[in-house]
């Protein structure tokens, strides 16, 4: 089994986003971000549960995501109801938590559940985490979006305790 | 020809996109029917002819892998080819969706064509 330790989680939480964003929403990916998502900010997060365990969590503003719903859903941007919205970036989280689970450990089983999505004010200039093992920032059209993977424990304690697993049986 | 289409998905904002990927793609839909869960589409698949099935997996109620299995065993449904959709692409999972007669996988994310030729795919083999 290769080490998950050795993984760049950050490379493949990236290529996911980029993927996800390009392929199902026309959106360009301009690059790495040395901004944050800022305004009024829907923030969608669910767990996934295998090894690793953890939780991916994607925010963006409702004025960056609003023409990319337009996009995915065929609709007039400024039709939209703020429910599709929170539909759009659910979906959006399952997708990229999905796709970088894919990248890394596509011959593990894991179990996802149902994104939960919540609105945020976030002014400017306020760092929206205090702690996670991996985030990635992107340059978007039309703004910022933000991705991160937090693991429940760090990977070298789940690869140890898999070990374990493993010995046992 | 037109094809009658079930999208099953508990998203409505996916089933929105698949619908209009369909037309985007050149996919002839004839008649496009909408289930949230596997319930749901059962009841579709019982008062609709459809041509085929896209489903996702998980759901509430009764998830993609069940429907599948129900279709499966059901005299009257198990010639409909299913496709699955899915953001799940480990290899587990896809041995397990087609060992129980789904007909094809497509991974989210994919392009318009991808989900177009999956559907062709399948609908030729079924016409074979």
């Amino acid at each position: 089994m290769p080490s998950l330790v050795v993984l760049d989680w950050n490379a493949f939480l990236f290529a996911a986003a980029q993927e996800v964003l390009e392929t199902m929403f026309f959106t360009s990916v301009y690059g790495i971000s040395q901004g944050s998502v800022t305004g009024n900010v829907l923030f969608s997060t669910l767990r996934f549960e295998g090894y690793p365990s953890g939780t991916v969590t994607i925010g963006i503003s409702e004025e960056t995501v609003r023409p990319m719903a337009a996009n995915f859903l065929g609709l007039e941007a400024d039709e939209i109801t703020l429910n599709q919205l929170e539909q759009v970036c659910s979906e959006l989280a399952n997708m990229v938590c999905g796709n970088v689970l894919s990248r890394t450990a596509a011959d593990r089983t894991f179990r996802l559940t149902h994104p939960q999505t919540h609105q945020k004010m976030v002014p400017n200039g306020v760092k929206t985490v205090t702690f996670s093992a991996i985030i990635v920032n992107l340059d978007i059209e039309n703004g910022v979006f933000t991705s991160q993977i937090d693991f429940d424990s760090a990977l070298h304690d789940q690869q140890e305790e898999n070990s374990k697993l493993n010995a046992i049986v | 020809m037109a094809f009658s289409v079930l999208i099953v998905d508990d998203s409505p904002a996916m089933r929105a996109f698949i619908r209009r990927v369909l037309v985007m793609s050149g996919f002839d839909v004839g008649h496009c029917v909408e289930a949230s869960d596997g319930e749901e589409a059962l009841i579709a698949l019982s008062r609709n002819w459809i041509d085929v099935v896209l489903t996702d997996i998980n759901m509430p109620r009764m998830d993609g892998e069940e429907l599948v299995r129900r279709m499966h065993h059901d005299d009257l449904m198990k010639h409909i080819p299913v496709v699955v959709v899915s953001t799940d692409s480990t290899e587990s999972r896809m041995s397990t969706l087609l060992k129980l007669g789904a007909k094809g996988y497509v991974t989210k994310p994919f392009h318009p064509e991808q989900l177009k030729m999956e559907l062709e795919r399948v609908l030729e083999v079924q016409h074979a």
